[in-house]
């Protein structure tokens, strides 16, 4: 199961699973052909995880078409692009992907490969949330109606389509409600 | 659909690929036609799924469906038939007639001796690291440390060979030995009290 990270502090994590429309992180790997372009790796969308399933693709090909972009977090290579790539050019990006996307990327579901330890994942934004007063402050309010029986609306904070949001994002949310309602009970 | 495409997209289409010669003489090909040599392209992701799927159409029809066995050596086969390529004309023809042709006529040594010059190839085009200089090792000691616990770190190690591994497990054995075996630091005598005079 995959763990929160432990080079990055909770606060930063929390930021970063924060950013709009994704995170995007830089990975080191470089292909000999286009040397100079510099590759990065964004988080997946929860429906093109999915296409490893419905589309019955390999789950190279899917990370490697979704994750891999450009510092502006713009895809760079489309499926029928991938399969030009070579075996070791392919695992070699590949692993770096994994490797980032563990970071910034977790998910509800996943491949087996790739499960995440919810609950650990959940404690540490809950610090993370804590530590980033002003974020935490807005985007735990954002719901609608009572505080005991509300309608979650995160997608107002990040100001994006509510079908754009991330797991990440969802999972940033709810650390910043459950911080918000531990605090008001505690006040209560 | 096709000026959407990134830069990166676009030299990957335009890029030439290479080819890899290795000596072939004992090889005799369609007609006992002699071999000069033969020459290999590095597998592409397009090649492996082309490959799957032709093998598994010939294999269906061939053989009434065939077993899971049969289908992943004939698709070795009709794989090695699309990476090896003519010693002279290596862009247009392949360098033997039909993947059937192969499995009629090949001996399981010489598609051997293929496989192996594809891993050569396979290797010599790796955007690995080759050399394993201390900080190679250190970097990937402290990646697999990083990830320690979780599926990530057999990820790591994705894209080593074997022969890549063994070096690596060797460097890092005699690091630890040297680190076992390093002499305890002696402790720091203690200044010596001046004598206390004799009254």
């Amino acid at each position: 199961m995959i763990k929160p990270p432990a080079d990055i502090t909770p606060a930063k994590l929390f930021r970063l699973l924060c950013r709009v429309p994704r995170p995007v992180v830089p990975i080191v790997a470089r292909f000999a052909f286009m040397p100079e372009q510099a590759l990065h790796c964004r988080a997946m969308h929860p429906l093109e995880w999915a296409e490893w399933e419905d589309a019955g693709d390999d789950l190279e090909t899917v990370v490697l078409q979704h994750a891999l972009c450009d510092e502006m977090g713009q895809p760079l290579l489309d499926r029928e692009s991938v399969f030009l790539l070579t075996d070791s050019e392919r695992e070699t990006v590949f692993a770096e992907l994994v490797s980032a996307l563990n970071k910034i990327g977790p998910g509800y579901q996943r491949p087996e490969a790739f499960r995440c330890d919810v609950d650990a994942w959940h404690t540490a934004l809950e610090k993370g949330a804590a530590a980033n007063v002003s974020i935490l402050l807005s985007l735990g309010t954002a719901y609608e109606g009572a505080a005991d029986r509300y309608t979650a609306t995160p997608e107002r904070y990040f100001g994006i389509d509510r079908r754009e949001l991330l797991d990440g994002h969802w999972m940033a949310y709810r650390a910043a409600r459950d911080v918000i309602e531990k605090h008001q009970k505690r006040r209560r | 659909m096709a000026d959407r495409k990134s830069a990166l997209a676009k030299a990957l289409e335009a890029r030439k690929r290479t080819l890899h010669e290795f000596p072939a003489e004992k090889f005799i090909g369609a007609g006992g036609r002699e071999f000069q040599g033969i020459k290999v392209y590095a597998p592409l992701k397009s090649d492996e799924v082309q490959a799957r799927l032709d093998a598994d159409r010939w294999v269906k029809d061939e053989y009434k469906g065939g077993d899971d066995e049969l289908r992943l050596d004939a698709r070795t086969v009709f794989l090695l038939h699309r990476l090896c390529r003519d010693f002279d004309d290596p862009e247009n023809f392949p360098a033997f007639p039909t993947p059937a042709w192969m499995i009629a006529n090949l001996k399981n040594d010489e598609l051997d001796c293929l496989l192996r010059c594809v891993a050569a190839v396979k290797h010599a085009e790796s955007p690995l690291e080759k050399d394993l200089g201390d900080e190679l090792v250190d970097a990937f000691v402290a990646k697999a440390a990083d990830h320690y616990g979780s599926s990530a770190a057999n990820f790591v190690f994705t894209n080593c060979d074997r022969s890549w591994l063994e070096d690596y497990a060797i460097a890092v054995s005699k690091k630890l030995h040297d680190l076992r075996n390093q002499p305890e630091p002696e402790p720091e005598a203690e200044p010596e009290e001046p004598a206390s005079e004799a009254t």
